[in-house]
């Protein structure tokens, strides 16, 4: 049976445990703007009197609201997001290389032929030579920017990779020291929900960056998997290195503490280095291979032509471009020959020595070009526009790829957030709910101290 | 689904970003008149641009080359017409001369006459173009005939291209017109004339006669041919010219922003992104809602 002394405990932990409640909702409502917050809840349980009565209420600790599915999703989303943000923005920089705003390799094309088209019928006239020059200079010049740019980004790139690397291995590091104190935040008693919000968005961070899936084991810790392996466990995390291979494409490694380096660069597909990895790795490259294909293929066009003709001079046997040693390279290395750059008459315009200076038919060889199959291409500007397209098309597939992310990551975010997320409709109903309660408790306390003191007022 | 205050905001920050992209490109369009700033706009429209502009670059480079050529071939025309008027002369001072009632002296004034025809006729074989002596085949830097008419050209005759792979003549042979390549050389002739006359020689000036005659013949052949080639350049002018249009109004459907259009949708752009950041506020003025009652 009970008794007053025991109401008096019964008022009293009801007096704690709507508190406990009003704390937590007072901590949900302070952090509702909190990247990564998760909403707490008091976990407030029955306790029973000795006599066995149902006695006052107790505060078993805080709730975390946590959702494994969905915050598995959110961080593949994430992955996919880093990897199609990073490769966008790579491609949106390869694309102002390779096709500027203004005056593109296409229009420099078009400008050398023009020249030609002059000379051809001007064969002798000083002026139309020194333009054919100029137009040259002009497009050799542009192809050998847009190559030596690509290599710039694709150095760039790589720096940015490394960036990222020492950003995670930093992250990693957090995560693993948050494991060890989760662990023996948990052996305590203790409810380190803080701790595990704080695990939860650098894992988030991790996700963007790489691509990241957790396992919870029943001690809290996490296991952080990535790329097919584990960058952390436990109390140990992995560092993530990021260097370039013989072929000079990106290679990275993950090392855990005493371990031997592993080779994870197949496997990273997700994230900032996932997407810097393709955009560095496969996309720019085969620009820069077709891109060596035109200036390879143009310079040799042209040289053979110019080669076999005569100059104003009567000198015979000169390449306009420098011949390329290889089509590798040919593109940056794309110049106008140094022993005819300032040399208008050694622009050959006749087939024949005899035919100077008023022959033209080798210029009409020379401007013809313009108009004929180059490569797999039609002509040597459609050969660029097949270059500029299919660079366009990835940065315009990179580009859907984003906004698409943009969309699933913010989908998954709200699942997310509806599982673990703050309502503030929610918490004004909990803290007008544990007010009420504190009141009654409090009424209780008040009415049983007044028991007691009538009670007393009888001896 | 149970809804919380991040949801709302993270939803609503998404489509505002959305509208916000959309005016952005809009805005570009409308501004540049161009729907394609850069490959990705759409890259299939990109590379036929590429090609279009390649197409009408070098159309437009055969039309300057045909204008030069047909204004060139327009002087030879003018020029070998000229010469036809001075063989013209030489022949009728060569009837008068042959004439019983000409006197020696009257003969060697005809004479000097037609010495003055020779030096014209040599001007006219040194006739100059839009890029040097139109007679001397690619000998066009220096004077094809020299004082006393001989010529030191050639045959050639120069070609352009007016479309992939096809040529056409963009000038007259000089030699043809005025040496013996063309049957017979037409200064000597005139200064074979001179020559009887000075001689007062009927029975060459007689001869002269008919030698004019065929020099007209041969002169005009010439002159005909340049005309033919000069016309035959404008009708093909015309014809290209059609044809940069017609490339030029492709590329234009491919790259032109329709105004109306785009004005339209710019408009309605900005009510989507007026109508977002609306939103944006009256999400932002629940929270204050929220905290008021609390």
């Amino acid at each position: 049976m009970g008794s007053l002394f025991a109401l008096l405990d019964i008022a009293q932990s009801g007096l704690a445990a709507q508190s406990a409640g009003l704390d937590a909702t007072g901590q949900n409502v302070s952090n509702v703007n909190t990247p990564g917050y998760s909403e707490v809840t008091a976990k407030i349980e029955t306790t029973e009197t000795v006599d066995g009565f149902s006695g006052g209420a107790q505060v078993a600790g805080m709730n975390r609201a946590f959702d494994a599915l969905t915050f598995g999703n959110l961080l593949t989303q994430q992955g996919l997001g880093g990897a199609a943000d990073a490769r966008s923005s790579a491609l949106s920089q390869a694309e102002s290389l390779v096709a500027p705003n203004g005056q593109t390799i296409g229009d420099n094309i078009d400008s050398f032929f023009q020249a030609m088209q002059s000379l051809e019928t001007s064969p002798s006239d000083p002026s139309a030579r020194t333009e054919v020059l100029a137009q040259a200079t002009q497009l050799a010049q542009s192809v050998a920017t847009a190559a030596g740019g690509l290599t710039t980004l694709r150095d760039s790139l790589l720096a940015q990779a490394q960036g990222t690397a020492t950003q995670l291995n930093g992250e990693l590091s957090q995560i693993a020291t948050l494991n060890t104190e989760i662990s023996r935040a948990s052996a305590a008693g203790g409810s380190p929900t803080d701790l595990e919000d704080q695990r939860d968005e650098l894992a988030s961070q991790v996700s963007t960056q790489i691509g990241a899936q957790v396992i919870t084991d029943a001690n809290g810790n996490y296991t952080l998997l990535s790329s097919g392996t584990a960058l952390v466990a436990d109390g140990s995390a992995a560092t993530v290195a990021v260097g370039v291979d013989g072929s000079d494409n990106l290679k990275i490694t993950s090392t855990m503490p005493g371990g031997i380096a592993n080779d994870v660069t197949q496997n990273v597909t997700q994230g900032t280095l996932g997407g810097l990895r393709e955009a560095r790795d496969t996309d720019i490259p085969a620009t820069s291979a077709q891109l060596d294909q035109l200036a390879f293929g143009f310079a040799n066009a042209v040289n053979s032509i110019q080669s076999a003709g005569y100059g104003l001079d009567g000198v015979t046997g000169r390449n306009l471009f420098l011949a390329p040693g290889s089509v590798v390279g040919a593109a940056s290395a794309m110049a106008v020959d140094p022993a005819v750059e300032n040399d208008p008459s050694a622009i050959a315009a006749s087939t024949t020595a005899a035919g100077i200076p008023g022959g033209n038919d080798n210029a009409i060889a020379l401007a013809a070009l313009a108009s004929q199959p180059f490569g797999a291409s039609a002509t040597p500007a459609d050969a660029y526009g097949a270059i500029a397209s299919d660079l366009g098309t990835a940065a315009s597939t990179a580009n859907a790829e984003q906004s698409l992310r943009q969309a699933t990551i913010t989908q998954a975010q709200s699942l997310n957030s509806s599982a673990s997320g703050v309502s503030l409709d929610e918490q004004m109903t909990n803290l007008d709910q544990f007010q009420r309660a504190y009141e009654a408790s409090a009424d209780v306390l008040q009415t049983t101290n007044t028991l007691l003191g009538e009670l007393m007022q009888d001896f | 689904m149970r809804i919380t205050d991040s949801m709302r905001l993270s939803v609503d920050l998404l489509n505002e970003s959305r509208a916000s992209q959309n005016l952005y490109v809009l805005t570009e369009e409308s501004s540049s008149g161009n729907l394609i700033s850069e490959p990705s706009d759409n890259p299939n429209g990109f590379e036929t641009l590429v090609s279009l502009d390649s197409q009408i670059t070098i159309m437009q480079g055969r039309n300057t080359a045909m204008s030069t050529a047909s204004g060139d071939l327009n002087t030879a025309s003018d020029a070998l017409a000229s010469a036809g008027d001075i063989l013209d002369q030489a022949q009728s001072l060569a009837i008068q001369a042959s004439n019983g009632s000409y006197s020696a002296t009257d003969r060697a004034a005809a004479a000097t006459q037609v010495d003055a025809l020779v030096q014209q006729m040599i001007q006219i074989g040194n006739t100059k173009g839009a890029n040097g002596y139109l007679f001397g085949g690619t000998q066009t830097d220096t004077p094809p005939f020299d004082p006393v008419g001989n010529f030191s050209g050639n045959g050639a005759v120069k070609k352009i291209e007016v479309a992939d792979g096809i040529l056409a003549s963009a000038s007259v042979s000089g030699a043809q017109a005025f040496t013996a390549a063309g049957g017979s050389n037409v200064i000597a002739d005139l200064q074979s004339l001179a020559t009887a006359l000075t001689a007062n020689n009927v029975a060459g000036i007689t001869a002269s006669i008919a030698q004019m005659q065929s020099d007209q013949a041969q002169v005009s052949e010439v002159q005909v041919e340049a005309g033919a080639l000069s016309a035959n350049f404008q009708t093909t002018s015309a014809l290209l010219t059609t044809s940069i249009t017609s490339a030029e109004s492709t590329a234009s459907t491919i790259d032109n922003a329709a105004t109306p259009a785009v004005y339209s949708e710019l408009q309605a752009a900005q009510s989507s992104y007026q109508a977002a950041i609306s939103v944006t506020q009256q999400v932002l003025s629940m929270r204050s809602f929220q905290s008021s009652i609390a």
